[in-house]
């Protein structure tokens, strides 16, 4: 793929480590079930069929050893779920941000007082008295008034080692946590998180924009869900070819003392028939779209917007991941920037409102990623792929500069920032900061965790 | 490791339900005509039958390459054909096995030549197929050989080389994949040509495994097809996919002697694997993959190709999850999936289809049903769910018949193989 292939239509973005899911009152279901742990074991705990610790006979057995038997799993963090820390919260969400194409760091946190970065973007720059919040150095972009008002940390310098400027490539080390791009991983870093507060929940990770590589567990419960419709035939209603189909669904999933695949195909369908009753009691609360799909950032706002009543329906949810993208700003960087931003910025603060109504705030935590930055000087009219950028954290924390701000002067050979925080360290911060799980059983290479929170 | 009971669920016709299992786990899309036509033969000859493949099983025209998709397009749908056999079946395990990324291929022509390779010495031996894996546009461009030069190789290909497509871990050091990237380096893919530039490539004693030599691509890949692990890695996996769970450990070891002694030729080890009890014996013991799922469904329904589908069920070819390709076990059964896949049974258009399909032999509809969907084994549950459609609702016939076969197509049982 060449470096400058477009992120949107090209990149794979499948989640196979598929888990499951099921419901809220779930875990009154599950005692109701009392199947747990039924099958007669002999081999692979394929917790992530379930998400509840079943044995599950017969079948390979990811990370198992067998030599020779072509399942052979990497070693180390890939492996194991991760350790929990003492003292650990519990119950704390992350809420992953994916800024697809690569963010530019420097319209996002803008180097205001700083005259070499008027000389580098002469036509792009940012003047001084519309960036927010200014201190001697940097202010945020104006589009960022609603979480500059909440306080929003941020973190500068940040990127792989060595990267290069590949969407492909460098969107698959943020996947893997793999920041120098060599080891090999074939869990996703949130998969791994997803695996390390595995509490058996029926569904602990959900992504928000489809399948994708980020949450590939080893034994978690994950599960792509874009909104509420995605179980629409599932869900009581009036339609009687609907009606019927679930009905016949009800009747899959009756238990069948089969102990065999058929009966774990039909505690699926029991999962799934509960999520799709929770989430059918939700949609009384459902906005109308149409009239407020601006101010709650669009599609990203919608998919928030249910990202919360997941969270507030306490199914386990721990690690959510969701997209947007129209960072790669080849051309028309300026409006397309602002859009961008303001975009992000009210979905995430009304997210952040939902979780204040619903009293959960104090448990979520809204974080960016985004493959790259972009170039330092402008094209005409745009930047190109760059390198080091700056992530974003928003929820429970201060209006707070982390990170260590690249030089403007001293830029690499691609006329690029020079990354001066791994993104594995970033990383590890939201992992042991936030989450309490050990940075090192779930990156590899033991980053230093960033003091985030 | 035990495998498992196959299932407790009686089969309602023990011969149709073994032919069945034979065709679900040779071919891709199962066809009732395919099981009816193997369901009149004693089970050598059935197995024999499958080994041989129909007559027109072969390479008639080869893949279009306007897009990667179009080739996609052109596989699915041999995938599906009534005469789809083992060569396909095949050419998608070495896939799995020997993965390739669609995203970072240049020329979907590339793709292309390494389909072709799959379905055509994907039936012949191993090492021949592996030179021509290792030398193609496709996998040099995927895991960054294309442009490696020796003063600072890039070690993708020759860590993978071993790690996944052959030897296994523990098998070699990091030594050897510094010495494998330096050996491998100088292959150039350019306009969708493949050329070697020996400026950029390593002309000079190696050490690799152990051994001082000049190595080249050529060399590596034998040192690799002569190593027993190789084959024992590689028939323990096809062992797996064939049977439905990995073979114990000393099974395993034998199996990969045996293969190893045959030259790695493929279709010996196939007879063999299915010429075995545990193959007969292992009817529903994994779920159906995502593609697995989809061109069953496809052969039993005929709609049109609508391959996206294949994303959200998790498994379009071509886009592999990672370089280890898709899971080949039991995660495949859960919610998510089974919400993937009734999901699409309630967006494609199945009206005139299904009008058509449920004709047919078969004492009711659920008979007919069940039949075009080749499930002979079916729980009482099942079977109550689909004929009771329309008990409890006002349905016209036509609803009653496309309901019936959304159930069918997303019941425990389809989604078994």
């Amino acid at each position: 793929m060449t470096s400058d292939s477009q992120p949107d239509d090209k990149r794979p973005n499948r989640m196979f480590s598929p888990g499951p899911t099921s419901p809220l009152s779930r875990r009154r279901f599950i005692q109701s079930l009392g199947a747990a742990g039924a099958v007669a074991a002999g081999g692979a705990a394929l917790a992530g069929l379930s998400g509840r610790g079943r044995e599950f006979p017969g079948l390979g057995t990811p990370g198992a050893r067998t030599p020779g038997s072509g399942f052979d799993a990497s070693g180390g963090v890939d492996m194991a779920p991760g350790r929990r820390l003492p003292g650990a919260v519990d119950g704390r969400v992350l809420v992953i941000v994916d800024l697809q194409g690569g963010n530019d760091g420097l319209s996002t946190l803008i180097p205001a007082g700083d005259p070499r970065y008027y000389d580098r973007r002469p036509g792009l720059a940012i003047s001084e008295d519309e960036v927010l919040g200014l201190d001697d150095e940097v202010g945020l972009h104006p589009a960022l008034a609603r979480l500059h008002r909440r306080g929003l940390t941020t973190i500068e310098g940040v990127g792989p080692a060595s990267g290069d400027l590949s969407h492909f490539a460098m969107t698959e080390r943020w996947e893997r946590g793999d920041v120098r791009g060599d080891n090999g991983l074939r869990t996703g870093f949130l998969g791994r998180l997803t695996d390390s507060l595995d509490d058996g929940s029926p569904l602990v990770g959900v992504s928000m924009a489809g399948p994708t590589a980020h949450l590939q567990t080893n034994r978690a419960a994950t599960m792509a869900l874009e909104g509420p419709d995605d179980l629409w035939f599932l869900e009581p209603n009036d339609w009687s070819e609907v009606t019927a189909y679930r009905h016949g669904v009800a009747t899959f999933a009756a238990e069948r003392g089969d102990g065999g695949l058929v009966e774990h195909a039909a505690s699926s369908f029991r999962d799934l028939s509960a999520l799709a009753i929770d989430l059918a009691g939700d949609e009384e609360s459902e906005p109308d779209w149409e009239d407020s799909m601006l101010q709650n950032g669009g599609e990203l706002g919608r998919r928030l917007y249910f990202a919360a009543d997941l969270i507030s329906a306490d199914v386990g949810v721990r690690v959510v991941y969701v997209a947007d993208g129209d960072y790669d700003t080849h051309q028309d960087h300026r409006w397309r920037q602002a859009d961008n931003l303001d975009r992000l910025d009210a979905a995430v603060d009304g997210f952040l409102g939902r979780a204040e109504a619903g009293g959960f705030a104090d448990q979520v935590l809204v974080a960016t990623i985004s493959e790259f930055g972009r170039r330092v000087p402008e094209n005409d009219g745009g930047l190109d792929h760059g390198s080091a950028s700056t992530m974003l954290i928003a929820g429970p924390v201060g209006d707070r500069r982390l990170g260590e701000r690249p030089p403007l002067d001293d830029l690499d050979d691609d006329d690029n920032l020079r990354v001066t925080v791994g993104f594995d360290r970033y990383l590890a911060g939201l992992a042991e900061n936030w989450l309490g799980v050990e940075a090192s059983s779930v990156l590899p290479g033991e980053p230093e965790p960033l003091d985030l929170i | 490791m035990p495998t498992m009971a196959a299932t407790t669920i009686e089969p309602t016709d023990p011969g149709r339900a073994r032919a069945a299992h034979l065709v679900r786990r040779t071919a891709l899309g199962v066809h009732a005509e395919r099981v009816e036509e193997l369901a009149a033969l004693p089970w050598d000859e059935a197995v024999a039958a499958v080994l041989g493949g129909p007559a027109d099983d072969r390479v008639t025209d080869a893949p279009a390459t306007d897009e990667w998709t179009d080739t996609i397009e052109w596989w699915i749908a041999r995938m599906t054909e009534p005469t789809t056999g083992l060569r396909d079946r095949l050419a998608w395990f070495w896939h799995g096995l020997l993965t390739t990324n669609a995203y970072k291929v240049s020329e979907p022509a590339l793709l292309a030549e390494q389909l072709d390779l799959f379905r055509s010495e994907g039936i012949g031996d191993f090492r021949t197929m592996l030179h021509g894996f290792i030398a193609g546009g496709a996998l040099l461009e995927y895991l960054d050989a294309s442009w490696s030069v020796a003063a600072r190789p890039n070690e993708n290909l020759a860590r993978e080389l071993m790690e996944l497509f052959t030897i296994g871990r523990g098998n070699y050091g990091e030594d050897d994949v510094r010495a494998a990237a330096r050996a491998l380096a100088g292959w150039v893919v350019e306009d969708g040509r493949v050329e070697f530039r020996p400026e950029n490539a390593f002309i000079a004693p190696l050490i690799y495994l152990g051994q001082q030599a000049d190595w080249d691509s050529e060399m590596i890949v034998d040192r690799l097809c002569d190593h027993p692990a190789t084959a024992v890695r590689v028939s323990s996996r096809l062992w797996g996919n064939l049977v439905g769970s990995p073979p114990d450990r000393e099974t395993a070891a034998e199996l990969g002697r045996w293969w190893q002694d045959r030259g790695l030729a493929i279709m010996p080890l196939v007879d063999r694997i299915l010429h075995d009890p545990a193959f007969a014996d292992g009817r529903l013991t994994r779920p159906r993959t995502g593609l697995e799922w989809y061109c069953g469904a496809k052969a039993a329904l005929g709609f049109d190709d609508e391959i996206w589908y294949l994303e959200s069920l998790n498994q379009m070819p071509y886009l592999p999850p990672s370089v280890a390709g898709w899971p080949d076990d039991g995660r495949w059964l859960n919610p998510g999936s089974l919400l993937a896949r009734a999901s699409m049974v309630h967006s494609i258009d199945l009206g005139e289809l299904v009008v058509d399909a449920a004709d047919g032999e078969g004492a009711t509809e659920t008979d007919r049903i069940l039949r075009r969907c080749s499930l002979y084994e079916v729980s009482p549950e099942t079977r109550a769910a689909i004929d009771g459609v329309g008990r409890n609702e006002e349905l016209s016939p036509e609803s009653v018949t496309v309901t019936r076969w959304r159930l069918a197509l997303t019941s425990p049982e389809f989604n078994l193989s």
